[in-house]
Order: structure tokens, then sequence, then C-alpha cells
């Protein structure tokens, strides 16, 4: 037995050392083509349908060659090339020969991939209206395009500022978001749907909850009594037809309403239009 | 009998370096075979100098890994089976992908921007205390019988998993990426990767062959291997940590890739024969090429999208074993 242990010590010995040794002998790979930094960005990929939104919001539409199969939105990005979706194909990634190459959080392993290939990549990882604020002058710095990145943050500002005087006084709504029926999963603080809400003059039910997201019994709701729902999803009769919906106070009013997805979660250009529109559906006597 | 096994075990070696060759000049970017070939061979020419990267830079670390981790799976499941004698068993049978699992859940979830590092190590350590664990709860005095060994593992499984899917709905923003991982893949393949797991198949493979006599006794019962002049308790503890080693590796860097070693072992068996002195290279060779081909297909058929490399493993793998099956039965 104690041979045994002597064998598999010396054995895992070896084994370590060898990792060791091989990782110190790195493959050498072609650097990519001219990677001096100065250069202007011609050729971007964007990983996440928020970097897509806000580089064609900042005019570089025409310099995006690779999005995923996600960026919707605007109409011109559909027609790019797709790199992937939840996961990205490196392959295709490199074939596009980008120059900046934009992820979210949650991308870093891939991007550190892809700057071992010799290409450029920033993360963009907001975690509020004012960090997406940010984000967008960073990329409008990164991609030349500053005086525009400042004009759409200022338009983002002045929607933000036009809601908040419109709701001053305001009684506050009591809200519950549902993002999908079926397991009735909800928003917490530390998502942007949250925050909304709340700028909106609004109350979410799950406020007091310690995680981004989570799943609400029945009984809490109709407890809480919603003075609205906001759906992310359709499913509004499905919704409305679950036992003991029907003594909850939106759904009597009529006040279900399902919204875009997208806006209220994306951080990128069109958050404020999200912003507005939350608050038009939780406040419609101050909206005319 | 002897002659028939070697000529598969040459169609085998064929067919890997064929899966390969194939393997390489296909993907989500259309490369000539003539340019993958020249690239290959270190020439230079007048093609897009992305070619070159993706070829040796994404795609051979990306098919060497595929055969790696396939022959790691299916030499570990091959070693698990004899060992356990349960035909149902795989790599994965004594919490080492529960463990490995948590450990992976933990790196994606706990450590924010900086997890994707810690991925790798967190799954092998969890892999390897799961495996202990399990071990522990097992031993009887100097013995390690079976039964508790196997039970210890699917209730040491059990409460592992159950932490995952904890961990899961409290986090439910990184959801997909916890998913992804578990449904295992070869989508951050690397030469990094490839040969931080390369030490562990290679002097695993070593330590299993120099025992596969052991193996063939132990497949009468541990009694008549003991009979046999088998060391039975001191073969079972060094070959059951080798296979979680080589399985700890292999899961660490690719996620949990299922079927590759329950399948496998099963296949060659009835493709060559159950001595282990051959079956343990016919694995390795099978198993590679198994998961060389599924993965080529994963980037292949809905590209640029990959489908989960397991699917294709079971879907492949699953009807050709029952055709074996049946026609032996028939046969018989």
């Amino acid at each position: 037995m104690k041979r045994f242990i002597k064998v598999l010590l010396i054995t895992c010995t070896i084994a370590l050392g060898l990792t060791g040794c091989l990782r110190g002998s790195k493959l050498q790979i072609p650097p990519a083509a001219g990677d001096s930094g100065a250069k202007k960005i011609e050729r971007i990929v964007s990983m996440a349908p928020s970097n897509t939104e806000i580089i064609c919001a900042l005019g570089a539409a025409d310099r995006l060659v690779g999005v995923t199969a996600f960026c919707n939105y605007p109409e011109e990005a559909t027609l790019k090339q797709k790199i992937g979706d939840f996961q990205i194909n490196r392959e295709k990634v490199l074939e596009l020969e980008p120059d900046l190459v934009v992820g979210i959080s949650g991308q870093e392993g891939v991007a550190e991939e892809l700057e071992q290939h010799g290409i450029r990549t920033i993360i963009l990882n907001p975690a509020d209206f004012d960090g997406t604020l940010a984000s967008i002058l960073e990329m409008g710095e990164v991609l030349g395009a500053s005086d525009r990145a400042v004009q759409i943050v200022e338009n983002m500002k002045a929607k933000r500022d036009e809601v908040r005087t419109a709701i001053v006084g305001a009684e506050p709504v009591s809200v519950l978001v549902v993002l999908d029926v079926e397991g009735l999963w909800t928003v917490g603080p530390g998502t942007f749907l949250h925050e909304l809400i709340e700028d909106a003059g609004g109350r979410n039910i799950a406020a007091s909850a310690n995680a981004p997201y989570l799943q609400l019994s029945i009984e809490t709701i109709v407890a809480e009594n919603p003075d609205v729902i906001i759906m992310t999803l359709p499913g509004k009769e499905e919704l409305m037809s679950k036992p003991g919906f029907d003594r909850v106070k939106a759904v009597i009013d009529g006040r279900v309403l399902e919204v875009n997805a997208d806006v209220v979660s994306r951080p990128g250009p069109r958050l404020a239009d999200g912003l507005y529109e939350i608050a038009r559906v939780l406040h419609p006597d101050r909206f005319r | 009998m002897k002659k028939r096994s070697g000529f598969v075990l040459v169609v085998l070696v064929a067919l890997l370096a064929v899966s390969c060759v194939i393997a390489v000049s296909r993907g989500s970017v259309h490369i000539p075979w003539r340019t993958s070939l020249l690239i290959l061979f270190g020439e230079r020419g007048d093609w897009p100098a992305s070619y070159e990267r993706i070829l040796l830079g994404v795609r051979v670390p990306r098919v060497l890994m595929a055969a790696v981790v396939g022959g790691s799976l299916s030499v570990a499941g091959v070693s698990f089976q004899a060992l356990l004698q349960n035909p149902m068993a795989d790599p994965y049978i004594i919490g080492v992908s529960a463990g490995a699992a948590l450990g992976a859940t933990v790196g994606i979830i706990g450590f924010g921007s900086l997890g994707f590092k810690l991925v790798p190590p967190l799954a092998f350590l969890g892999a390897l205390g799961a495996m202990t664990t399990v071990y522990v709860l097992a031993k009887r005095g100097p013995r390690v019988p079976v039964v508790p060994l196997l039970l210890s593992g699917v209730a040491v499984s059990a409460f592992l998993s159950a932490v995952v899917s904890l961990l899961m709905v409290t986090h439910r923003e990184r959801l997909d990426r916890v998913v992804f991982w578990l449904m295992g893949g070869l989508t951050g393949a690397s030469w990094e990767r490839l040969l931080s797991i390369l030490p562990y198949t290679i002097v695993g493979f070593c330590i299993m062959y120099y025992f596969s006599k052991d193996l063939n006794a132990l497949l009468f019962g541990e009694e008549q291997a003991a009979h046999l002049g088998v060391e039975v308790e001191k073969v079972k503890a060094i070959l059951l940590f080798t296979s979680t080693l080589v399985t700890a590796a292999a899961v660490s860097v690719t996620g949990l890739i299922g079927f590759v070693g329950l399948i496998v072992p099963h296949l060659m068996r009835l493709l060559t024969s159950p001595d282990h002195r051959i079956l343990l290279p016919a694995a390795a060779l099978g198993g590679a090429s198994l998961l060389v081909v599924s993965d080529m297909l994963s980037r292949t058929l809905l590209s640029p999208a990959e489908i989960p490399v397991g699917i294709l493993t079971a879907m492949m793998g699953g009807p050709f074993f029952l055709y074996l099956l049946y026609r032996r039965k028939g046969g018989m």
C-alpha cells in the first residue's frame, strides 16, 4: 500500500511538472495584421445586442462586420454576419479580421482568447442607467464619435428629466414584473428593469429581495396586490387565468401590460425610451 | 481472435487519423482543402492571414483536444466498468461530474469577471474532492466494497447536484453559462488547455495499461481475482484515483460531455475483445474518433451556431451501439 502511494505521488508530480514545461513552450501563432493601437477602427464585431445598438447609434453601423444572432435592432444590424449566440464562434470572429471586438460582462474568457490572437477587445459592463451613459461615452471615444455620444447621452438625460418632472408628487404605484408566466420569475434590485420602475415612480413589489432574479409565489403576489403588472413576454391571458390572479388589483383594473423586453433590459441608447414607456404605463394621467 | 483485434486496432488508428484531417479542414469558415494542408505544412501563400490564425490557433487545438478528451473519457469508462463490475458505470458514476459541476458553478457565479479563469481549476478540485469523499464514505476497514462505493456515489452526486441547482436558481443572471458548462463542449479549446490536460491522459493511460491484466482478472469477480494473485484493494484504489484524475482533467476544460465514457467501452468490447490489453487502446482510439467527428458536426451542422456536442455523441453512438447489440443477439 505504501509503495502504491509513493507511485501515485510520483505520477502526480511528473504530470504536474510536465504540464508546467509544456505551458512554458508556447506555440507561435501569427500575430494580427497591423496591430498598432492608434489605427482607426474599421472593422467592429459586437458580441451582444446592447453593444450593437450603441455602435449603430454612434453612426458606426457601416463599420460593424459581425453581430450575434440576438442582435435584432436596428434593422441594418440584422443584415450583418452572425458570429454566434450564447456561445461565440471563434473561427467566425477571426475570419472577419476585426480590429475591435466589443463584449459584455460574462464574456471575459472569450475576450482573453481573442486578445491572444492579437485582437483588441473591450468589455462594456454597465450596472445601471448612469453606467449605460458612461458606456456610450466610452464607445464614442473609442470609435472617434465622441460628439455623437455626448448628444445621445444628453438626449437620454433629457428624457429622464422629463419623466422625473412629469411624475413629481404622484402616488407611487406598486408593480409586479413577470418575466416568465410559467415560473413567475421576477426582477429584484440590481436589474435595469427594477431601476426603471423605481425611476418611473413605481414600487417594485420584489424590491426587498436580495437577488436580481427570483421566483415569487402566488400567495406573495396576492398579498402584495400590485396596481400594475408588467410583462416582458406575451402571455397575458395565461397569467390572468392562473389561480388567485382574479383577485389581484392589476387584473381587476385591466392594468396588465406587455412591454418590449429589449427596450427595458438592454443597457443601450433605448433605455431612456424604456423608462418613458414604463412611466407612461404607471402614470397615464401624467402623460397626455 | 487475436488477429482480428489487431486488425481492428489498425483500422481505428486510420479512422482517427482520417477523422482528424477531415475535422481540421471543416468548420464554420470555409477554407479549401489544399489551403488547409499547405498551412498545416507551414507554407506561405496569398490566402487571407486570418486562415492561418483560424486553422493553427483555433481549429487544430480544438480537434486535438476533442481527441484527447474523447480518449480520456473512454479509457476512464473502461476502467470504471471493470473496477465496479457494472455495465452501467461511466466516468461520472462516483461523483466526479457532480463535484466538477459544483466547482465550475462556483467559479462562474462566485467570482464575477475573474470567474472564467477559476472554472477549470475549481472543476478539477471539485471532481477530486467529490470522488475522495465517496471513497472515504465507502471504505469498510481495509476494503472498499463495490456496492457502498456505488451507493455513496449516487448519494453524494445527488447532494452536489442539488447544490448546483440551488446556485443556479439563486443566480439566474448567470444561468445560461452554467447550463452551457453542464452540457459540455469544446468551444473554449486552446493550445494551453490542451497541454494542461495531456499529461493526465498520457500518464493515466500508461498506469491503466500497466494494470490491464489485473483488470482482466477482475472480470471474474473480486474473489476470483484475488485467487489469481491480484491485490484487489490496491489495484482498485490506484485505478479509481487514476481514472478520476483522467476524467477530472478532461471535464475541467470541456464541461460534462456525456455518453462517450459509457458507450465507447461497450462498443469496443463488442468490436474487439474484453481483454483490456486490446480494449484500452481500442477505447482510447474509438473515443477520440467519436468525439472528433461529433465535435466537427457540432461546429458545422448549424454553423455559425454550435450544437452542444453531447447531443451528437448520443445521437451517433446510441443507434450504432444498439445495432451492434442487436446483431450479436441475432447471431447467438
